[in-house]
């Protein structure tokens, strides 16, 4: 187990709900910590009465909307007005990608939920692209409510053999980042494709 | 118009960088099946699941399982001891008992980390010999 691993689970052992709160937090704004072994960690501390299911359920999906929400506001407000200032042009891929968000941006901002590491991205996009805050707050939500469900509940699942699952994890959100990745690069092909015909 | 040398190319690579991806991802499901398998829990697949879904606290089974990062207040919890029993057996003098973690209290006691744990899994398996 890494020490930032250890470091995190200690922390969240001694504050509790709101070290989850933290992390969780931090992990959905931007900074590449592992949340979800730490969302696993607290199902199974759940499953041994260490932890409330429902209240670790609620903070995490608060904690994560709260995140999210920092991140679309600041590229709804600042993010073109900092492009411009630092003389920076988005790069056409992201351009690309914006554009895709904003035709699809419920299914953008539900799927996307249960990739940890495209998540920050998606929520700067639905800034960028100046998506409806209700439709991004609607999503946001009921794509946390099922994802970081889905791996509390595997930890309170697993109970004491959590730690062996970890790995299982990690390699789960390789997967769903290459998923996505080609999804999208197939879904940007085939309409560059069918509005050139 | 699309020019249909460019589209048959573009796709591919298209197919051959998604044939690429599966062999990367069926190469890192094997390591993990293995891993999975090495453990035991699938040739015993049994005893894992009636193992799992191991709501509720822990038993003397599981005292080999504590670890350093770990807070005494943790491990009465989910061994239901009292939460004094760890501080007296262990001798336990700092004022931050039961809210620290066994590296800490390795680091300001003094003592191996692995003396620690034992000390910690023995008292545990103590008290579940005692309670029967």
């Amino acid at each position: 187990m890494s020490s930032i691993l250890t470091f995190l689970l200690s922390f969240l052992l001694l504050y509790k709900y709101w070290a989850l709160f933290a992390v969780v937090f931090m992990a959905a704004v931007i900074v590449p910590i592992p949340a979800n072994t730490l969302i696993l960690a607290a199902g199974a501390f759940a499953s041994q009465g260490y932890f409330n299911f429902w209240i670790s359920l609620l903070v995490i999906v608060l904690a994560n909307m709260v995140g999210d929400c920092i991140d679309y506001f600041l590229a709804r407000i600042y993010g073109r007005r900092i492009l411009r200032k630092i003389h920076v042009r988005m790069p056409s891929y992201l351009e690309r990608l914006e554009k895709f968000v904003a035709e699809y941006p419920r299914s953008a901002i539900f799927f996307t939920r249960f990739v940890g590491t495209i998540e920050p991205i998606t929520s700067l996009l639905c800034g960028f692209s100046g998506i409806r805050i209700w439709t991004f707050l609607v999503y946001d939500f009921l794509g946390n409510l099922a994802s970081d469900g889905l791996i509390l509940y595997s930890g309170y699942f697993l109970g004491v053999h959590w730690q062996d699952f970890t790995g299982l994890f990690s390699l789960t959100d390789y997967i769903l980042v290459g998923v996505t990745i080609i999804a999208i690069v197939g879904v940007l092909y085939w309409r560059k494709k069918h509005n050139r015909t | 118009m699309p020019n249909p040398q460019k589209t048959h190319t573009l796709m591919k690579a298209a197919l051959g960088a998604v044939i690429i991806a599966i062999i990367i991802l069926c190469v890192l499901l094997v390591q993990q099946y293995r891993y999975i398998n090495r453990l035991d829990y699938i040739s015993h697949r049994q005893s894992l699941f009636r193992s799992l879904h191991g709501s509720g606290p822990l038993t003397s089974a599981n005292a080999s399982s504590t670890q350093a990062w770990m807070t005494f207040d943790y491990i009465n919890r989910a061994f239901t001891l009292p939460s004094q029993y760890l501080q007296v057996t262990l001798s336990i003098n700092d004022s931050r008992y039961p809210r620290m973690t066994i590296a800490q209290y390795v680091k300001a006691s003094g003592r191996s980390q692995n003396e620690v744990l034992k000390a910690v899994q023995d008292a545990i398996r103590a008290y579940a010999s005692a309670k029967q």
